[in-house]
């Protein structure tokens, strides 16, 4: 076993590989790569045309693993890796596609069983592509597709469809959010909590990125599971839905906080500063979910707030 | 120390489970029981004080209607006074100084918003913004608080993108930019220039970095609204094409400011965020340009525009990385 001392001389003898990448640069990279992909799918699928789903599943194939060539060529990150990203992007379109026709061909097509799909190719992504930035991306998009399945397979329609929605009970609500955000909340507490352990096993590459997706799930993605209309800010109409949804941008500002303590825990300022501006957009979205009566609103934040500051003066005193 | 370098440390020595747990705490990289106590009471009292104030104003917002005028200004001018007092009680850098001050910098924007509603005062949107702003600068003055000056900031920019918004035939269009002729494309360039400017003093000033960066934010967003704005009139024809004047002046107006953020960036050399944040911009203008420039007969020119995100992209990842390295080192 090393001392502390040996465990830092071996740590500055380290040659440096750089440091990493700034939030910023990702999101440049990422933004461009994305659109890039896009188009790529738009141009190669006309020249190619993959009308059916195996078709389709072979193209998305072919694109994905040129993208996996390339990243594998350029670990560094330096040079093809925008172009592998665009690949990607685009295989994935197309991998879409084929994967929701080969699984559930014949069935009228729907938003949960394309999402499910989704949540499966996003995972498959994170373990197959060797490159920071994919991870985190696809972290972020399986955490999506999860939310947006669990909550068409339980409770919600498409918003354009026709016919009376479910209105959940409370049990219902905190189920459904319980069971869509839980598991990405559950797998970022055991990241944190086993960092040594897959640190030794050589496995930070991966998890680490991931645990950078979970954090931005929890922290952004969660605005997706709530229902559209919730987002109508123009008074209640007799389309928007009473009931106990409202409290889910409440539970979204504490799976922020939540995210935030797991910034903190793997050091990433950045991010900590990202889950605190998201905490407030699920505060601000709270005041305008329709289900609760802004009295009932009020109360529940006055309780939360004194809860909060007495919790705060006790740690100070603690410290102290 | 970084988690990349014990990452590549535990690889390397082959250290077991105990041993980069122990490499973990040994370099500080993981929060010890101390460290977590003052993140938990920092976020509790953060969430605290966020969630009380929510209350209040949800608890103001759901009786609203039970109050007279009198009372609703009593109860906001008994808030704002609140936050002032506490401001003076514990003054700025306290904290409990400075929130009350970001707190008085809202309010103020509140009682500036029911006096217009009350006294229907005819005042545009932008109004209301650009008086809350110069009504509440000894707030963030006085705050030396980043928060403030952010949020401060955030209401000044709130009314820029109003003003920059309003239609041509609008009176506050006609009696402040009318005259000269100020397109929009040049008013949103105006808007960038105060915003790099906004960017660069705060820069000087000894601000927390992200309010420097958020100034800039804003200032590279409504530069390259400018310029892909002119780009696109550009594409019109007739009375539109020629009423853009001003558009090479935006451009190259643009540029130059870039350039000089550019040269003051490499030579402080202290944060690659403004040349991410430039580089970002030009590749946004330059596809624009190109999708202006190209005739969408077939298929070939998406290939085109693929390539050139790809390209320019991967490029300005290479450069912007390279600045990290170098910057750090």
């Amino acid at each position: 076993m090393m001392t502390a001392d040996e465990l830092l001389l071996a740590a500055r003898a380290l040659p440096s590989g750089g440091p990493e990448r700034p939030w910023y640069i990702g999101l440049l990279l990422g933004v461009a790569g994305w659109f890039a992909g896009l188009l790529l799918l738009v141009f190669l699928g006309a020249v190619f045309m993959p009308k059916s789903g195996p078709g389709a599943l072979a193209f998305g194939v072919v694109m994905v693993a040129a993208a996996f060539a390339l990243f594998r060529l350029d670990r560094d990150g330096a040079f093809v890796s925008q172009l592998a990203l665009a690949l990607s992007i685009a295989g994935q379109f197309a991998l879409l596609f084929g994967l929701h026709e080969a699984l559930f061909s014949g069935a009228s097509p729907g938003i949960a069983s394309i999402a499910f799909a989704g949540f499966i190719l996003q995972v498959a992504m994170v373990l197959l592509l060797p490159n920071n930035l994919h991870r985190v991306m696809s972290t972020l998009f399986a955490c999506i597709a999860w939310a947006v399945f669990v909550r068409y397979v339980f409770w919600d329609k498409p918003f354009l469809s026709s016919g009376p929605k479910i209105t959940p009970s409370l049990g219902m609500a905190l189920l459904g959010w319980v069971m869509a955000w839980v598991p990405a909340a559950g797998a970022l507490y055991l990241a944190v909590r086993k960092e040594p352990s897959w640190m030794a096993a050589g496995r930070a590459a991966l998890v680490r990125p991931v645990a950078t997706g979970l954090i931005l799930g929890l922290g952004f993605a969660t605005l997706l599971s709530h229902p559209f209309e919730s987002f109508t800010f123009w008074g209640a109409s007799a389309d928007v839905r009473q009931g106990w949804l409202a409290l889910w941008p409440l539970l979204s500002a504490l799976a922020s906080l939540g995210a935030m303590a797991a910034a903190f825990a793997l050091g990433s300022r950045g991010l900590l500063g990202l889950c605190a501006l998201a905490a407030l957009l699920h505060m601000s979205h709270f005041y305008y979910a329709m289900g609760a009566s802004l009295l009932f609103k009020s109360l529940l934040m006055l309780a939360m707030g004194a809860a909060c500051i007495a919790a705060a003066r006790a740690l100070r005193k603690r410290t102290a | 120390m970084k988690r990349s370098v014990l990452d590549r440390l535990v690889l390397e020595q082959r250290l077991n489970e105990s041993a980069a747990a122990a490499a973990l705490d040994v370099t500080g990289a993981r929060p010890d029981r101390a460290a977590w106590r003052v993140f938990l009471a920092t976020l509790f009292n953060g969430a605290g004080l966020a969630a009380l104030g929510a209350g209040v104003i949800f608890f103001v917002a759901a009786n609203w209607q039970d109050y007279g005028v009198i009372g609703r200004f009593a109860l906001l001018q008994v808030a704002f006074a609140a936050c002032v007092g506490l401001a003076l009680w514990r003054p700025p850098p306290g904290v409990a100084g400075q929130s009350g001050l970001v707190l008085a910098i809202v309010l103020a924007g509140t009682l500036l918003a029911l006096f217009g509603q009350t006294y229907q005062t005819g005042a545009d949107v932008y109004e209301l913004f650009f008086a809350w702003a110069a009504l509440t600068i000894p707030f963030a003055v006085a705050s030396r608080s980043g928060a403030a000056w952010g949020t401060w900031w955030t209401v000044l920019n709130v009314g820029l993108a109003l003003y920059c918004g309003l239609p041509e035939p609008s009176l506050g269009r006609i009696l402040w930019a009318g005259s000269p002729g100020i397109e929009r494309p040049t008013l949103l360039f105006l808007a960038a220039v105060i915003n790099l400017g906004g960017s660069v003093l705060f820069t000087q000033l000894a601000l927390p970095h992200w309010v420097a960066r958020v100034a800039a934010t804003y200032g590279f967003l409504f530069g390259t609204v400018a310029c892909i704005v002119v780009i696109v009139k550009g594409a019109g024809h007739g009375a539109e094409a020629a009423a853009s004047k001003q558009g090479a002046i935006v451009i190259l107006g643009f540029l130059a400011a870039c350039l000089a953020l550019a040269y003051d960036t490499l030579r402080r050399r202290l944060d690659v965020f403004p040349m991410a944040a430039i580089i970002g911009s030009w590749i946004a203008i330059s596809t624009a340009f190109l999708i202006r420039l190209m005739t969408f007969d077939n298929l070939a020119p998406v290939f085109v525009i693929a390539l050139w995100l790809i390209a320019t992209s991967s490029a300005a990842g290479f450069v912007l990385m390279k600045w990290v390295r170098e910057w750090r080192a």
